[in-house]
Order: C-alpha cells, then sequence, then structure tokens
C-alpha cells in the first residue's frame, strides 16, 4: 500500500498532503492526554506490522492493521498512522516523504471511515456480533485502502479498474487475515480492558 | 508535599496500568521478526559485487573503520577453495570470477571475526541488479530504532503535559 516517490503528479501528491494534514489536526485535537502511551503502541504495532509479509499465492504483501488503528483511535488514527509512516519511510524505505501525505490518506481513511461504520456493532453486549463487526471493520480497512490506492494512481495514467481489481485481489488474503486480528484484539481487549475500547468515545 | 508525592505515584501507576496490556501486540510482533537477523549480528561484514569480469569486495566493521590484512577466501558450491587473499589499506580486496557458480566469500579478521558473502550466481552472469541497488530488508536495529522513536516521542509529549500542568498548579 506504500506508493513510492516519483510515481505521482504534483497535484495528486498535494491533495494528499493537504487531506491528511486535515485528518491530522482533527486527530490531534482528540488526542486525550491520558490516551498517549495508548496511541503510542498502537503507532509502534503499526509501524512493526508492515514487516509481517504473508506469502499467500497471488501476492506477498504485508499486515497493515489500518482497521485495527480505526477500532481504537477514530480519527486520531491520523497523527498515529503519519508517525508510523514517517519512520517506515525513513528507516525502512517503504513509500517516501514526499507520498508521505497521499500514504497516510490512503491507510487513514479507511480507518476512521471504518470506525464510523462498525463502531455501533463493535461496542455490542453480544459477543458474536462484536467479533463480526470487528472482522469487517479490519477487512473494510484494507479494501478501502485498496480502492483509494487505485483512485490515487489512476491521475498517474492507469485504469482504475484494473489496478483496483489488482490491487484487491492481491490483498485479498491480507483482508482476512486483518479481519481476524481485530476480531481477536477487540475480543481480547473487551474481556481483559474494556476501557481501552470506550476510550475513543469519551471526546 | 506528602500528597503531592502521593499523586505522583498514582499517576505513575496509572500509567503502568495502561502499559500491561498495550504491549503485547508489538512485543508479540517484534519477537516474531527478531529471530533472523540475530544471524549475522557480529560487527564485521564483507559486501562483494561484479564489475566486468572480476568480484569485487569491501569489508568493514563499520562504515568508517575498514579490515585491514583482513584473510579472504573464497569457495565453490561444493565447499572448495577457489582462491585467498587479503584486503588492502582500504578494506578492498578484488579477484577474477574463477567460475561461473554461486561464490561463497569468507572474511576472516583477528581475534575470530568472521563474516561471509554469497554472490549468487545471477549475480555474476549479470541477470540481477547487483545486492547494492537491490532493497535491503530493514533489520534488527532499524525495527528497535522506530520503536524506541514513538515511544521517545510518547514520553516527551508526556513530559511537556506534566511541565505545563506543575507550571498551572501552584
Amino acid at each position: 500500500m506504500h506508493i513510492s516517490e516519483g510515481v505521482l503528479t504534483a497535484p495528486v501528491l498535494g491533495t494528499g498532503m493537504a487531506l491528511t494534514a486535515v485528518g491530522t489536526a482533527i486527530g490531534l485535537k482528540k488526542i486525550d492526554y491520558d490516551r498517549i502511551p495508548q496511541v503510542a503502541i498502537l503507532s509502534a504495532a503499526f509501524f512493526v506490522a508492515s514487516l509481517i509479509h504473508i506469502p499467500i499465492p497471488p501476492s506477498n504483501v504485508h499486515l497493515i492493521l489500518n482497521g485495527l488503528m480505526g477500532v481504537f483511535l477514530g480519527w486520531v488514527a491520523f497523527p498515529a498512522i503519519l508517525v508510523g509512516l514517517i519512520l517506515q519511510a525513513l528507516l525502512f524505505q517503504y513509500g517516501g516523504l514526499t507520498t508521505l501525505g497521499v500514504n497516510t490518506g490512503i491507510m487513514a481513511f479507511p480507518a476512521v471511515i471504518c470506525f464510523y461504520a462498525f463502531r455501533h456493532g463493535i461496542r455490542s453486549k453480544k459477543p458474536v456480533v462484536t467479533m463480526s463487526f470487528s472482522f469487517l471493520c479490519g477487512l473494510g480497512g484494507i479494501l478501502l485502502a485498496g480502492l483509494l490506492l487505485a483512485s490515487s494512481l489512476v491521475f498517474a495514467g492507469d485504469h482504475f479498474v484494473g489496478v483496483a481489481k489488482l490491487v484487491i485481489i492481491a490483498h485479498l488474503p491480507i483482508m482476512v487475515i486483518e479481519g481476524l486480528v481485530t476480531a481477536f484484539a477487540v475480543k481480547f481487549l473487551k474481556r481483559v480492558k474494556p476501557e481501552m475500547l470506550e476510550a475513543v468515545y469519551a471526546r | 508535599m506528602l500528597g503531592r508525592m502521593i499523586n505522583i505515584k498514582r499517576r505513575k501507576i496509572c500509567l503502568c496500568r495502561q502499559f500491561t496490556v498495550g504491549p503485547v501486540l508489538p512485543i508479540a510482533l517484534v519477537l516474531f521478526y527478531i529471530v533472523a537477523p540475530w544471524a549475522n549480528a557480529h560487527g564485521i561484514d564483507i559486501m562483494a559485487w561484479v564489475e566486468g569480469d572480476r568480484v569485487l569486495t569491501e569489508s568493514y566493521f563499520s562504515r568508517k573503520n575498514k579490515v585491514i590484512d583482513g584473510h579472504i577466501k573464497v569457495y565453490g558450491p561444493s565447499g572448495e577453495q577457489l582462491m585467498e587473499g587479503k584486503t588492502d589499506a582500504n578494506g578492498l580486496f578484488s579477484f577474477k570470477i574463477p567460475q561461473e557458480t554461486d561464490l561463497r566469500i569468507v572474511l576472516e579478521s583477528a581475534m575470530g571475526h568472521r563474516a561471509e558473502y554469497v554472490l549468487k550466481v545471477d549475480e555474476i552472469m549479470g541477470k540481477s541488479l547487483s545486492k547494492i541497488q537491490k532493497k535491503r530488508d530493514p533489520g534488527f536495529y532499524e525495527v528497535i530504532g522506530g520503536i524506541g522513536l514513538i515511544l521517545g516521542l510518547m514520553g516527551l509529549t508526556l513530559y511537556l503535559r506534566n511541565r505545563k500542568r506543575k507550571k498551572t498548579d501552584p
């Protein structure tokens, strides 16, 4: 999901940066100081997750965990993902500094959208409902990110349907895996530390 | 004074509790990744690439400290020794390609430091990009460094916030 330097045109890069700036500003406003350790931990998890490659044919893609970030962070996913991506760009040479805005938008907007779409289900008292909505959240995070990736590549001259198909097929295994990771993470934390799930609704 | 200390203590405990469950995920992810890179964490390294009909090698302790007079041996795929030599003052050693197979280049310096580099036959035949151009997988230190930076950022934010609070609270 990391778009490299030199692929996109300046207007797309600019738009990405602007949207990410807005999202990050909203996110930073919503951070409650007591939650900073939690945000940092999730940011670190996001940072490391990109190293876990899943070699299932037809592709070799890595975990992203943006759905999971969405569940726990809502808008705060923006700054958390931005920090993770800056470090990935600097230390791993994933993506690049000029594409930081676009890449953050590609991964963080789905997190926010999934958060709002599935939050009621996730807060449900029935474990089955919680888990299935969390699964959808993890899956949807990747699916939407794939669509956003494809639509930003359209401006670089690619054909949307073709790219979208390619990206989404390549990420099918990851969608299922992230769905499961998210579902079990939510289930586990709801049992052990329910306030972590509720913190995002405090403001 | 005492009341303030207790207050600080309580805040600390609160922070600790936040840490108990949170780090499980990233720590598990790191442990998952740690195992592999340890294999070559020796503090000495050798790199080899092909230029024309010669193999060039560079040996170094770190980017700045080259291995001088390091002993280099070149082995073929079945373990037979093809060549040996010593690195010069810049840590360099080059040799003509002895045969078009995988080559295992072993560097040994004083005090038991040892490193090796396998030059693949594809690289010798010029079929693949040289190792330098290829994107390297991030190593252990990059991962730990990144996590450290994130946690440092967290610490800085919390510190600044506490300082601000101290100023406003009498």
